[in-house]
């Protein structure tokens, strides 16, 4: 199973090198900042952690029961006495492993190839941690619903959220009925309730409803595409 | 081991079933396969035989009626103990290896001593000069090899096979039949259930045919049962001077056959009038040189059923 994830694993440390070109707290030095906050950019790093992980595990996962289904290979794999249930979760459980291994290389390589040293801890995990349950969560969903195009559903569902957000955030604009945005901000990606946990975590307390709304929203989509997996018919 | 009964499968997307207009794949069928059986389905395109074999996998359930094998539900079946499968059109990933392929379906079976068994597929079915070739280097005859040689790996007790010989050449496919054979004689318990459209394959294979069509099973043939009553005979005899006419003697109603002169097909009353007649016709100074009952092929006896001529 790792034999097969090796290229996937390749596009990951790609994305992870891009990620640290592009993300400017790995590139704020002593000398160019003052203060300690600015010099370590928190909210920054962590998000590009969070979206390290979440791509990860949308690259990881992309397509493993969708074109198993599409392309046929079931046929052969499931007359062995094996549970195709348990290979996925087998298979979704070693990409979220893969995914948190390369997003902790990144924190801890990012940080010593940008200064030398390391400055943050594992408090940076926890919101790559969330976003990987919610994004393996629903790559899985989509992999077990359509035919293809699982990776970007999710994706879409990532930039979706953030226009979302935007337009109903910062922009301050209202639109629909208070129950649609209701609906439709309950239906997105919690990056509001991510964002939360990890501003939490650095004032120091541990904002459990939002971390277990987070985490409780990847694990539907995730029981969701398990079911799904035990009740639909193969092609 | 195989047991459907009154089964029905309609395929419906969404909107046929709010339409109600679903086709109807298989319609009511029932039908056995024993311990130590080696039943073949045949039937025309779109007779529902892929379906029937989908269902037995698990990876369609029926729309009435029910399906066992080893009396539990197909899928769970095969989660528990695995079927030796061999796929119409087989889907291997194409970036594995052909050793890599088997290792990974025992790995996924849980086959004991994986390594050795692996090594005695790869040799069974000559894969060794292919063993590190890539699944998407192969030929459609070595990919169907490679099907059949996952299917041998672990110990199973059901096989079923979908149109198993194709893509592969002559001398495969009657090495891919001493296989099978070799495999039904490890265990006289084990169940043979094979797909194809190759009756002359399904008649060497088989102990009995399904006939389907149109999601039905018209007939079940059993090949092994002796014939009813005294079948014809084919009779070869020598060239010797008056042998024709000693035949005719003896057997009136014998008709030679168009090709050869000294071939004649005998329809005797009675296995007694035959032996006597042949008695007599070698006192009379011909040689016999072959004597067989002639039985109707497969294919005589499917058209004879659909009335065709």
């Amino acid at each position: 199973m790792l034999r097969a994830l090796w290229w996937r694993m390749a596009a990951v440390a790609i994305a992870a090198l891009l990620f640290y070109a592009l993300e400017p707290g790995f590139h704020e030095h002593e000398e160019e900042v003052t203060d300690l906050a600015g010099l370590l950019a928190p909210t920054a790093i962590a998000y590009s952690l969070a979206n390290l992980a979440g791509l990860a595990m949308v690259v990881l996962l992309a397509g493993f029961i969708s074109a198993d289904r599409r392309r046929g290979y079931y046929r052969i794999a499931f007359s062995h006495p094996t549970r195709p249930l348990a290979l996925y979760a087998l298979r979704w459980g070693l990409s979220l492993v893969l995914a948190m291994t390369a997003t902790a290389l990144f924190l801890v390589f990012g940080q010593l190839a940008a200064w030398g040293e390391l400055r943050v801890g594992p408090l940076y995990l926890v919101q790559p941690l969330l976003f990987a349950l919610v994004y393996g969560g629903l790559t899985a969903f989509f992999s077990a619903l359509l035919p293809r195009g699982d990776a970007w559903a999710a994706v879409l569902a990532f930039f979706a959220t953030d226009v979302w957000l935007t337009l109903t955030g910062e922009a301050g604009l209202q639109p629909l009925t208070p129950l649609l945005r209701q609906v439709i901000s309950f239906v997105l990606p919690p990056h509001l309730a991510v964002s939360d946990v990890y501003s939490g975590l650095v004032a120091g307390e541990v904002l459990w409803p939002a971390a277990l709304y987070a985490a409780g929203y990847g694990l539907f989509w995730l029981a969701a595409a398990a079911l799904l997996v035990r009740t639909r018919e193969w092609p | 081991m195989i047991r459907l009964t009154e089964v029905v499968k309609d395929y419906a997307g969404p909107l046929a079933r709010l339409r109600r207009r679903p086709v109807r794949a298989l319609d009511g069928v029932t039908l056995r396969v024993e311990p130590g059986d080696a039943v073949a389905l045949v039937g025309p395109n779109g007779a529902g035989k892929s379906t029937l074999v989908r269902l037995l996998l698990g990876y369609l359930r029926p729309t009435h009626g029910t399906v066992e094998v080893g009396g539990l539900p197909p899928r769970a079946y095969v989660e528990r103990h695995g079927v030796a499968y061999v796929p119409d059109v087989p889907a291997v990933p194409p970036g594995w290896t052909v050793r890599g392929a088997l290792e990974t379906y025992a790995a996924l079976g849980e086959v004991a001593e994986a390594e050795a068994r692996i090594e005695a597929v790869v040799e069974r079915l000559g894969l060794a000069p292919l063993a590190e070739r890539r699944v998407a280097a192969l030929s459609r005859g070595n990919l169907q090899r490679l099907a059949i040689a996952q299917a041998l790996l672990g110990p199973r007790r059901v096989m079923v096979l979908d149109e198993p010989t194709g893509g592969l050449d002559p001398e495969w496919t009657a090495r891919f039949r001493e296989l099978v054979a070799a495999w039904r004689a490890e265990d006289p318990e084990r169940a043979l259930l094979v797909s194809s459209h190759n009756l002359h394959e399904v008649e060497r294979v088989a102990d009995r045919v399904a006939v389907l069509e149109e999601g039905r099973v018209r007939e079940v043939i059993d090949l092994r049962a002796p014939a009813a009553g005294v079948p014809a005979y084919r009779l070869e005899v020598e060239d010797t001077p008056g042998v024709a006419e000693a035949v005719r003697r003896r057997f009136p109603h014998a008709v030679a056959e168009d090709a050869s002169p000294l071939a004649f097909r005998l329809e005797p009353g009675s296995l007694a009038e035959l032996n006597a007649a042949v008695a007599g016709l070698i006192g009379d100074g011909a040689v016999v040189r072959a004597l067989a009952p002639v039985r109707p092929t497969l294919e005589e006896r499917l058209r004879a059923g659909r009335g065709a001529p």
